[in-house]
């Protein structure tokens, strides 16, 4: 039996954006190659850790990604090529077993300057080690010990400046995050699941919370490109993202609510700020930054009202100009055009390959072979000098 | 009995044509006839979800070209100092080389599809500058 094939993405205004939001998406992502660069290095660094024989490995050190590279919803920086990819090596004792936070920093980090390479890319930060792989990524680990106190997958993890030990619980927000994402199917998913596009497929798989977090950590990007100290940090933003969601099934609407979502949690909070607690451990304010500077939070919410108040913009406008205009102010221009650019380039491709049709009842082009379409025979556009 | 060429194919009546844009398009186009006995089909076609309404106006000189024309938002040969691709002078748009159409093709099943193309092309051209639709531009004269 012949299965519909997925709908074209011109179908209806809302599926046209949701093609170019998750296209931008895309290209924002850490691409196949450096992901499983990134996998494989960071293998490469448990091994070393964990060599049998040495002082670390009576640890049993356990290395795996925490962050947007757990999460999938990495953003590549606006300038430069190093994507910044955060790492747990969690060992396998009590935290008592240091004399303080800093003896395990230094432990991580002695360990991995007995190694050639590594000696040469390592950066001390305040709670991590890092390693600087030029041209590909900043690979930051963040050494933890097992939180006897709290038990389950939470961790303590050392503070340099401070210095104490801090809780943290990396596994529990990747499980609370997870979670978070499941969606309700819409129409347009179900006939996806029926015959995937191939082209599209990779496009259209993420769900949609993971895409507006990407949206939103570009957005922000961008936004504070002269003051990154001021902005946002990603955590606190996935974490908005991730409790106002409420399970839309496209990136277009998931970030009409997400972004309502945070006004009205911002109104709210009045005469206050918005508190932004970790989901996984609710006594750590993600957002405690705020309460020593408040100009900050200002202009948080200045921000947030502002991009609410674009995003609606965008969203009733027509015309692909006007649409790809309002994209690039909150994208990036090159980025905007570059996805109209694959876009059309993918409507030509099935053109060409005669798989597209004009619906009869207003023109879009389409991929229907129901009787609602007309066919697209082959033409060459011609035309006059003047 | 004189020897039929396999390759004549008759051209469509004006008759034939009206009826197959009527039973195609359901009324989204009107038909009437102007001074010059020219069939005026006026409609309106919006390429993609994103995309604008253009009102279209395509008027058949009777087994001529079809001349199409985007009415409102009014498209011509030119916009904002750029010549705009595939078009002619007068402003009318140039969906076709001179021999993928003759009187025997049905104008509902190729002019119409041909126009969407266009406007979504057109659109992308408005939005980055480039053309992406294809197509040849003759190096001058008329086509």
């Amino acid at each position: 039996m012949a299965v519909a094939p997925a709908p074209l993405f011109t179908e209806s205004p809302v599926s046209h954006l949701n093609d170019l939001l998750s296209r931008i998406c895309v290209e924002l992502q850490l691409d196949e190659t450096h992901y499983d660069l990134a996998k494989q290095r960071y293998g490469a660094v448990g091994k070393w850790l964990d060599a049998p024989g040495t002082l670390v490995a009576l640890y049993r050190p356990t290395i795996y990604p925490q962050g947007s590279m757990a999460l999938n919803t990495t953003v590549k920086p606006p300038k430069g090529d190093e994507f910044d990819l955060d790492f747990v090596c969690e060992f396998g004792v009590d935290y008592r077993a240091f004399a303080n936070p800093v003896a395990l920093l230094d432990l991580l980090e002695k360990r991995l300057r007995e190694h050639a390479t590594y000696r040469s890319m390592l950066e001390r930060k305040n709670r991590c080690v890092r390693l600087n792989y030029a041209r590909e990524f900043y690979m930051d680990i963040l050494p933890g010990c097992h939180d006897p106190h709290n038990g389950g997958t939470c961790l303590v993890v050392p503070d340099r400046r401070l210095p104490t030990w801090k809780a943290s619980n990396p596994k529990g927000y990747i499980d609370w995050f997870t979670g978070r994402t499941v969606f309700r199917v819409s129409r347009s998913r179900m006939f996806a699941d029926a015959e995937p596009i191939p082209d599209q497929e990779a496009v259209s798989d993420k769900p949609p919370l993971k895409l507006a977090v990407q949206l939103l950590k570009r957005w922000r990007d961008l936004k504070y490109a002269t003051n990154m100290d001021i902005a946002p940090i990603s955590i606190v933003l996935t974490t908005l993202a991730g409790n106002t969601y409420r399970g839309e099934g496209t990136v277009a609407e998931a970030m009409d609510t997400i972004l309502a979502g945070i006004v009205v949690a911002i109104d709210t909070a009045l005469p206050k700020r918005l508190p932004v607690r970790n989901p996984s451990n609710t006594n750590e304010d993600l957002s405690e930054r705020w309460d020593s500077d408040r100009a900050a939070y200002e202009m948080f919410c200045i921000t947030m009202r502002e991009l609410n108040v674009q995003w609606r913009q965008l969203r009733a406008e027509t015309g692909l100009m006007n649409v790809t205009a309002r994209l690039e102010r909150l994208f990036g221009r090159d980025l905007a055009r570059s996805v109209v650019r694959e876009q059309a380039e993918f409507v030509e491709q099935l053109c060409a390959k005669q798989q597209t049709t004009v619906k009869k009842q207003s023109g879009i082009i389409s991929n229907l072979a129901a009787s609602a379409a007309v066919t697209m025979p082959r033409n060459t556009f011609y035309g006059e000098e003047e | 009995m004189a020897k039929r060429n396999k390759f004549f194919k008759p051209a469509l009546s004006v008759a034939q044509q009206v009826l197959a844009m009527a039973s195609t398009y359901e009324g989204r186009f009107r038909v009437s006839f102007d001074r010059n006995h020219c069939v005026n089909w006026t409609g309106t076609v919006v390429p993609c979800g994103l995309g604008k309404q253009y009102q279209v106006r395509i008027v058949y000189p009777f087994r001529r070209r079809p001349e199409v024309w985007v009415v409102r938002p009014a498209i011509g040969h030119y916009e904002n100092g750029k010549k705009v691709p595939h078009t002619f002078a007068d402003g009318s748009i140039c969906l076709h080389l001179h021999e993928q159409w003759n009187p025997a093709v049905s104008i509902a099943a190729t002019i119409i599809p041909w126009l969407s193309r266009w406007l979504y092309h057109f659109e992308v051209w408005q939005a980055i500058d480039e053309w992406l639709g294809g197509g040849h531009e003759p190096s001058g004269g008329k086509h």
